[in-house]
């Protein structure tokens, strides 16, 4: 029996030093790794015509959705306020809306969308190999990420950003930095980029401190609040939500630093090389920041598409000199977007400010945030 | 004439002793036989008092969220499943209430008890419902209530012991009426709780399924012999797990599927020509032509697969040709002939109504093809998983105690190498790298993709329990087959297999409770399981934040209650298969 | 059964397409063939798949740094891929370990508990049973880590329970330990000089037991040795010193041989391996009526012994990296031990530490001189080690059920006590069936700490989840996965076999 077992251990070996130059000559230049490390042309080559799926090589992803009636899109499943399911199995939050407001746009109905829930290992797979057509699943927008992986990002649509949450009780305010975490617990929930952020951001303070990982942020939760984790970080909105539903008493915890360590730009991502179909995508996003701009909301929008105040409304809702047939959009898509899912201020409210999240960077360019949409004309 | 000896001694068996009252001489047995034995007991119970007091201290403490729990309980059977279609799910637990009805009358499940075991029963619930309200710091109501229930059953049980008079030993009471008596109670106790009123009703109906089909199957073991009722009601289950699964919560629209124009003259094709085609080899006096044939069959089969054709025509082809290498095995007689006919053209019949509705779109909306979730999921796992690793678990046993070198190699080789790694490393291969293995046309659903890893992981166990089962059988059984002329798949059919299955009933029921355990482990990897559910999806709703310790207090409750029958039922058949007895 | 088939002569031969022999080879090789395609296939695809999205299929992440910081193990910023995997590997051994030894105590203890008179203590045993066994694993270890997070929290004056020496927080559990030092590995010697000696010693009085019949204090003597030897290796190691010149010259020997050299000693072992394993499994069928006819499966060992000797041969010829690390893994190994060991040099053998709770920034935690338990760690260990136990107890309650029932009652009619009777009649005696389903569950055991992933701690599917995030580089990681799993299983069914041939009943 032991032969046998030691026959299926070298055919394992076997197997992977065959593999080894399996891969096509072992071509070692190109990294596979989103390590920073400089290497020669990063970029992944796109495949010109013969594509299943349209995926990645050029073709037309936007008639496809139109003739099939639905959007598939990915979405998160554990992240409350932007991905959820409330109890009837549906999905909810923010980034969910997101994927109703671009199936609003192109197909006239928010409810035409099929859901699939993804993790963080299975997300970029799902986009690039077509099994969904589009991606909301509070994803940062990296240099890799648009290079390697071969993801194309919409416009951000939340600004966030990573940080750390520890108790007021052991003399931390919201001016404290990295540094004085030395000798720390730090607890984070598993994701690629947490961990190693704070991991760096550590060492250039020149702090030590014990990492814990996760898999889920409420876990990480229990352990801070009994003492067991000194301190958690995540992105700044996971640590602000939680903040408002689970502080013991106001002002018991405290989010630092005011600067992120790190800067997380989210938003939906499509897949590389179909440019009408992130055009698409990317006005769908606009729309929603240009009717906050102009004071469209769904419940006012019939009236706005009646009697346009001026010519952006006009043309944002699919009056004279829309440019929305030209993208190959219907005509009132954007329309349908406002009065079926609302504008971003109205996504926000009803998902994210229930959480606590102030508006902060999120808010328009003209409140001092960062959300500047190009103009609908 | 009677003799003073005898007379002294019977008088002095006349009159037995007394025995003292009999908890406390119990009490002094078992408990306090000696000083170790008295420390013991003392530890233990000083033990046993501060762990269920910390435990019910947890239970009913104010700051548990337990409301988290009814409200998400659509999320806990069956997740995302749409709500307009909830209809199937409960016709799906119907099905399968009636099924259990029907299995619990015709396998006579149960027998009876006696008034005095069951008035212990009832004494125990009791003592319980008054020791919880003793230890439990709950809020006032809940203990009133649990002491007036605890003092009921105690009540109940000692008036049964009573009532029933110098008989109370031998077993009067059937389990069948105490079973209608806890469905009556738990049927009261739904109405009684704030649920919906449309689950209410489904609960009932679902009770009330339970009860007529088992009335209908005492009915029907009147009428139809044991052992044909048991072939019929083995397949309905069988039948059952696909049906439910495929048809019935799928929704499958037939419209797009070519009917008429393909499957309907496939279909009488291969019932004819098939038909004929077995009848002839299976008639004892085809030989070496008949294997001829089936050779061609096979050959044609393998073909099919290179060329153009419609899937149906290559499934039914593929099983045309398993049939006509069996018929030699299974013909011989009229009788046989014509039974093996008829179960060829049941093969047909249900292989193209399955392929039929996979081959249909799901008509449910919303999701991708993800619809089944929660405990659904769970047992569709564990189920066909089970399934399917049954055939491949006994090939593999098969081929490990095979003559032949290859096959042997192969079959110890996946064996020792499946048995030798976790369960997870399975998962993540089959959920992310099997794609990458497979053209880029073909895609696999995940759940799909689950339960090729569960399947593939558990047969390598089977195996080895089968094998066991097939080493333990006396070579006097060979060599009689042989004397008997025998082929060695006849052997192995009838005489090896069937011995060698039962003598492992209770591993391979093992075996699935393990698989049952192990299906939690999906959650890993993303899919939206009972334990996800649990542990992931529920605490991290807005409005139930908080909520993880008692989502996941509750799915060990329910693991435990399926597990635990489960396990009682395979003591209970090995007592009655007398295993282990020498 | 093998069908024996005797000479065929002509005539007797039937047509090739009847010969059950020809079939069945054909249909072998037949299924070969159509695995050996299936897999090219499906190799190829991946290849295919592979280049369509621009990723290749390197080893690279195994030496570039992942830029990870680790909860727990030797190296918590590993300095690459590999480092990290090596940490993953160790911190799961070390959960292994001690849950093996726990798990064994606590399962024999619970298997002998079902079976008790008390029947407080019996019915709580198979209470604990069955709801173990009933719960998955995933679930009862995500409890203990819950539980663990429920202790009381560490501060830095004041935590208990027994300040300064038992810490049970929910940062970690800390209790005092003997660590080793620099001169341990030296004292070690004699540690196993003193085991040996035992060992003799307990054979010795064992005869002189069995001769005179009196009481002889065997395991007196047994320790008395162990201990005298002990004793004088604490004191005398030093002299042991002198095996450092040894490992130093083996240190320079494994540096300085040619790479050359060193294959064709490589080659000629393996080789020489092949040939006495033959020889040895041809002399264990050699009967004194000479040597037995060979069955295809003995003819098929042999050829794979040979073929793996000469594949190992060739290997060690066309891959010199291979020697070339041999080399210098056993050059850094004994200069490793040239260290430990120092002439006349007389360091701290056993040093015994004391859990200390420093404070060096804000936040109290503790220092590296007791023997700290993390949080993950107790969740797996305690997980696995009841899960375990709850099957091993079944596995020690069987055995003892089957020993045979006259063996409990003769020795009652002896006189014996319950325990006396456990002790020298029954336990011996189920020994022999406990083992093999007990190295099952052992394996099972190094299995269930893959669950480790759940609850945060570190162990090698962990990281390794951790590393093809990052990287992408999933297949590679799955495949090493699966031969460390395959390799420690492989190591623990052999040592379990190895002492069950060792218990075996000699039939006669």
């Amino acid at each position: 029996m032991n032969l046998k077992k030691l026959f299926a251990v070298l055919a394992v070996f076997a197997l992977i030093l065959a593999a080894c130059d399996a891969g096509g000559g072992g071509d070692e230049t190109t990294p596979t790794t989103v390590a920073d490390d400089g290497g020669t042309d990063d970029t992944v080559a796109p495949d010109d015509g013969g594509g299943d799926t349209g995926a990645q090589t050029g073709g037309d992803l936007l008639s496809a959705v139109m003739d099939r009636g639905t959007l598939n899109c990915g979405v998160n499943e554990t992240l409350p306020g932007f991905g959820s399911k409330d109890e009837t199995g549906a999905f909810v939050g923010f980034d969910v809306d997101l994927c109703r407001a671009v199936a609003a746009a192109v197909l006239g109905d928010s409810e035409a969308v099929e859901y699939t829930a993804l993790t963080a290992a299975q997300r970029f797979e799902a986009l690039s190999s077509g099994s969904i057509d589009m991606l909301s699943r509070n994803t940062t927008w990296t240099q890799s990420r648009d290079g390697e992986l071969g993801v194309d990002f919409a416009p951000t649509t939340y600004y966030d950003g990573q940080q750390v949450m520890a108790n007021a009780a052991d003399g931390f305010d919201s001016g404290s930095g990295l540094s004085d975490l030395a000798g720390a617990v730090i607890c984070t929930n598993a994701g690629t980029t947490t961990e190693k952020n704070i991991t760096e951001a550590m060492q250039a303070a020149g702090a030590d401190f014990t990492l814990t990982t996760f898999e889920d942020f409420n876990i990480v939760l229990e352990n801070f609040k009994s003492g067991a984790c000194d301190a958690v970080t995540t992105d700044g909105s996971g640590l602000v939500s939680r903040k408002s539903t689970d502080e013991p008493a106001p002002g018991d915890w405290v989010i630092f630093p005011a600067v992120p360590i790190s800067k997380e730009p989210l938003g939906p991502g499509v897949a590389q090389g179909d440019a009408k179909w992130a055009d698409a995508v990317n006005w769908t996003m606009y729309a929603l920041i240009i009717a906050e701009e102009l004071g469209i909301t769904s419940a006012n929008v019939d009236d706005m598409q009646a009697n346009p105040p001026n010519g952006e409304v006009q043309r944002l809702l699919g009056g004279e000199e829309e440019k929305q047939t030209a993208m190959g959009l219907p005509v009132d898509a954007f329309y349908n977007v406002i009065k079926q899912v609302g504008n971003y201020g109205e996504i926000f409210d009803t998902h994210l400010t229930v959480l606590g999240l102030e508006r902060g960077l999120n808010a328009l360019w003209s409140d001092g945030g960062l959300l500047y949409a190009p103009p609908a004309r | 004439m009677s003799d003073p000896i005898l007379n002294e001694v019977s008088a002095s068996e006349a009159a037995p002793e007394k025995p003292s009252a009999g908890a406390v001489r119990w009490a002094r047995e078992n408990l306090f036989s000696s000083v170790l034995n008295s420390i013991l007991s003392v530890l233990m119970l000083a033990l046993i008092v501060f762990f269920v007091k910390g435990l019910l201290s947890y239970v009913f403490s104010d700051e548990r969220m337990w409301n988290v729990i009814p409200r998400n309980m659509k999320l806990y059977w069956t997740e995302a499943y749409p709500v307009a279609e909830m209809t199937r799910t409960w016709v799906s637990l119907g099905i399968v209430m009636a099924l259990t009805g029907l299995s619990l009358a015709v396998w006579k499940v149960g027998g009876s008890t006696s008034p005095r075991q069951f008035g212990r029963t009832l004494t125990s619930i009791g003592i319980a419902g008054v020791v919880i309200a003793i230890l439990a710091d709950a809020s006032g109501g809940i203990r009133v209530g649990a002491a007036v229930v605890g003092a009921v059953l105690i009540m109940a049980g000692q008036i049964v012991r009573l009532t029933a008079g110098p008989r109370f030993k031998e077993e009067t009471i059937h389990i069948r009426s105490i079973l209608f008596g806890v469905l009556v109670v738990i049927g009261v106790i739904v109405w009684i709780l704030p649920i919906e009123s449309g689950t209410k009703v489904n609960l009932t109906v679902q009770g009330g399924v339970l009860v007529v089909s088992y009335i209908l199957g005492e009915l029907i073991v009147r009428f139809v012999s044991g052992g044909l009722a048991r072939g019929v009601l083995i397949g309905l289950w069988l039948l059952s797990l696909p049906v439910i699964y495929l048809v019935i919560q799928r929704a499958p629209i037939t419209g797009d599927v070519p009917l008429v124009s393909v499957f309907l003259p496939s279909v009488v094709g291969f019932i004819v020509v098939g038909g004929a085609l077995l009848w002839w080899a299976g008639s004892g006096r085809a030989g070496e032509a008949g294997r001829l044939a089936a050779g061609v069959v096979v050959l044609a089969a393998l073909a099919s697969w290179l060329v153009s054709m419609p899937m149906l025509v290559r499934f039914l082809l593929l099983a045309l040709a398993t049939f006509a290498l069996a018929a030699p095995t299974f013909g011989g007689t009229k009788q046989a002939q014509k039974n093996f006919v008829v179960a060829w053209s049941g093969a047909v019949l249900i292989t193209a109504y399955f392929m039929a509705m996979m081959q249909a779109e799901t008509g449910l909306e919303g999701l991708q093809g993800e619809f089944i979730g929660g405990l659904n999921l769970t047992f569709l796992l564990a189920l066909a998983g089970l399934a399917i690793s049954f055939p491949i678990g006994i090939m593999l046993a098969l081929g490990r105690t095979s003559s032949m070198p290859i096959f042997r190699l192969l079959s110890t080789g996946y064996i020792e190498t499946v048995r030798g790694v976790p369960l997870i490393t399975v998962l993540f291969f089959a959920n992310l790298v099997i794609n990458r293995f497979l053209p880029r046309e073909v895609e696999l659903d995940d759940v799909v993709k689950a339960i090729v890893a569960v399947a593939l992981f558990s047969a390598a166990y089977l195996a080895e329990n089968v094998r066991g089962g097939l080493q333990s059988i006396p070579k006097g059984q060979y060599e009689a087959a042989k004397a008997m002329g025998l082929s060695t798949v006849q052997t192995t059919v009838f005489i090896t297999l069937p011995q060698a299955l039962r003598s492992v009933i209770p591993a391979i029921v093992g075996q699935v409770i393990s698989l049952f355990k192990d299906t939690s482990l999906v959650a890993i990897i993303g899919l939206a399981d009972f334990l996800r559910v649990a542990r992931d999806i529920v605490p991290n709703q807005p409005a139930s934040l908080g909520s993880l310790r008692e989502s996941l207090l509750f799915a060990m409750v329910i693991y435990w209650i399926f597990t635990f029958n489960v396990s009682r039922a395979s003591l209970r058949l090995e007592r009655k298969l007398g295993v282990g007895e020498r | 059964m093998t069908q024996s088939s005797g000479p065929k002569t002509a005539h007797e031969r039937p047509p090739l397409w009847r010969d059950a022999t020809v079939l069945k080879w054909a249909a072998q090789i037949a299924v070969l063939f159509g695995l050996i395609f299936v897999v090219v296939v499906a190799i190829r695809s991946a290849a295919a798949n592979l280049e369509a999205q621009g990723l290749t299929f390197s080893w690279r992440f195994l030496s570039d740094r992942p830029g990870i910081q680790l909860s727990e193990g030797f190296a918590t910023l590993p300095d690459s891929g590999l480092e990290a995997i090596l940490v993953g590997i160790v911190n799961m051994l070390r959960v292994t370990a001690s849950g093996v030894v726990a798990a064994t105590i606590l399962g024999i203890v619970i298997g002998i508990a079902r079976l008790s008179s008390n029947w407080l203590v019996n019915k709580s045993s198979t209470v604990y049973v069955e709801t173990i066994r009933n719960v998955p694993l995933l679930l009862q270890i995500v409890f203990w880590a819950a539980v663990f997070v429920s202790f009381p929290s560490l501060e830095p004056e004041g935590s208990g329970p027994i300040e300064g020496w038992l810490y049970v927080t929910n940062k970690g559990l800390s209790i005092p330990w003997f660590f080793p030092r620099e001169s341990f590995w030296q004292w070690f010697v004699f540690v196993v000089a003193g085991a040996i000696a035992a060992r003799y010693a307990f054979r010795w009085r064992i005869k002189v037991l069995e001769q005179t019949g009196h009481d002889a204090h065997a395991v007196g003597y047994a320790l008395g040795a162990f201990l005298v030897f002990a004793v004088v290796g604490w004191f005398a190691h030093p002299l042991v010193g002198a095996l450092g010149w040894v490992f130093g010259g083996l240190a320079w020997l494994f540096g300085s041989i040619p790479v050359l050299l060193m294959q064709i000693i490589l080659a000629v072992l393996a080789v020489a391996l092949a040939i006495w394993w033959i020889r040895r499994f041809l002399d264990s069928l050699r009967s004194p009526a000479g040597l037995a006819r060979l069955t295809d499966d003995d003819i098929f060992r042999i050829g794979l012994a040979g073929a793996m000797g000469l594949v190992a041969a060739v290997v060690f010829f066309l891959v010199p990296g291979i020697t070339e690390g041999i080399n210098l893994g056993l050059e850094r190994l004994f200069e490793f031990w040239d260290t430990k060991f120092n002439f006349l040099e007389a360091g701290t053998v056993l040093e015994f530490g004391r859990p200390t709770v420093e404070t060096p920034g804000r936040f109290a935690g503790f220092g590296l001189t007791g023997m700290t338990m993390s949080g993950p760690f107790f969740g797996v260990w305690v997980g696995v080690t009841l899960y375990t136990a709850a099957f091993i107890a079944e596995i020690v309650r069987g055995g003892i059920l089957a020993v045979a029932k006259g063996q409990t009652e003769a020795g009652l009619a002896l006189g014996l006590k319950r325990g006396q009777l456990l002790r020298m009649i029954v336990l011996p005696q189920a020994f022999r069936i406990i083992l093999p389903p007990m190295g099952n569950q052992y394996l099972n055991l190094a299995k269930n700490t893959s669950l480790g992933i759940a609850v945060g701690y570190a162990e090698v599917v962990a990281v390794g989840q951790t590393l093809f995030n990052q990287t992408g580089a999933t297949i590679q990681v799955i495949l090493i996965w699966m031969g460390f799993y395959l390799l420690v299983s492989l190591i623990l069914s052999s040592i379990v076999n190895w002492y069950n041939r060792r218990v075996a009943l000699v039939e006669r």
